[in-house]
């Protein structure tokens, strides 16, 4: 028990683990909630998922399309009808006050749906939607971050899916491979 | 680990048995946890094979079964795979 103490207390003070807190204790719907609340016309899926993120995870498209969630038949059948969709990924981050945008497209391509990620919008109604959110962001005290920025390797660090090349977009919103 | 789902990818042990209650590995409070006497290795398969990506490098896959999967009334798994090409899976809403 005492080691087991003693490796909590290092896990938490010398290599940040905030899995506990975040995945007991912090309200995922906080910033669905919000959004959803202060702009109009949009569809609000929540993400997020504490497991090895410290984001808040929004997918966000225009309302014109049906509420369909991400992962489900209904959401490939609609990319395959309409054969492309265009929304925005919202990482909002949990420990810090930052965020990022990034735009996404899925798009079926030869019997797949695809996934193409930007910094720039697709389209007018994407765009709009972003810089409504960018507006919100800020009057939060909430400081969006550009790409130069997230894409910056931050040294000595190793997080637990990201063990090398750790980025600034790592370490504040989504740890992954 | 292989639950023989076709053109599933293999299940790395250690890092599902974060999510598997009584697993060596297991990290309850910290990771979303499959249901006890679970292992999730055959629904991370599945959702692996029918998700929809939502990383563009095509490492992270969701896939909602339309029923109740999780403790917590889960019906989405998602998957990660890792430099190995092995993957892991557990529930989210």
């Amino acid at each position: 028990m005492k080691q087991n103490v003693l490796n909590t207390i290092e896990q938490l003070y010398h290599h940040g683990d905030f899995g506990y807190v975040l995945l007991n204790y912090v309200d995922t719907n906080v910033w669905a909630n919000k959004i959803t609340h202060e702009i109009k016309g949009i569809n609000v899926e929540n993400l997020t998922d504490f497991n090895y993120s410290k984001c808040f995870t929004l997918y966000i498209m225009p309302s014109i399309h049906p509420k369909i969630k991400i992962g489900t038949d209904e959401f490939r059948a609609y990319i395959r009808e309409h054969t492309y969709l265009n929304g925005l990924l919202v990482y909002i981050s949990a420990i810090a006050p930052f965020a990022a945008i990034k735009y996404v497209r899925y798009e079926y391509v030869d019997g797949e749906i695809e996934m193409q990620e930007q910094y720039q919008p697709f389209d007018e109604e994407t765009e709009q939607i972003g810089k409504d959110i960018l507006k919100l962001l800020e009057n939060e005290g909430i400081e969006v971050l550009e790409k130069s920025l997230l894409e910056i390797e931050v040294p000595n660090i190793s997080l637990e899916l990201r063990e090398e090349k750790v980025t600034v977009f790592h370490c504040l919103f989504e740890d992954s491979y | 680990m292989d639950a023989g789902v076709p053109g599933a990818p293999k299940v790395d042990a250690g890092k599902q048995g974060k999510h598997v209650l009584g697993h060596p590995d297991s990290m309850p409070g910290k990771k979303t946890q499959w249901p006890e006497g679970e292992d999730g290795v055959k629904l991370t398969q599945e959702a692996w094979v029918k998700g929809t990506v939502v990383k563009p490098d095509g490492s992270v896959k969701i896939y909602d079964f339309h029923k109740s999967i999780g403790v917590n009334g889960e019906t989405r798994v998602k998957v990660h795979m890792d430099k190995k090409r092995n993957i892991h899976g557990y529930p989210v809403k």
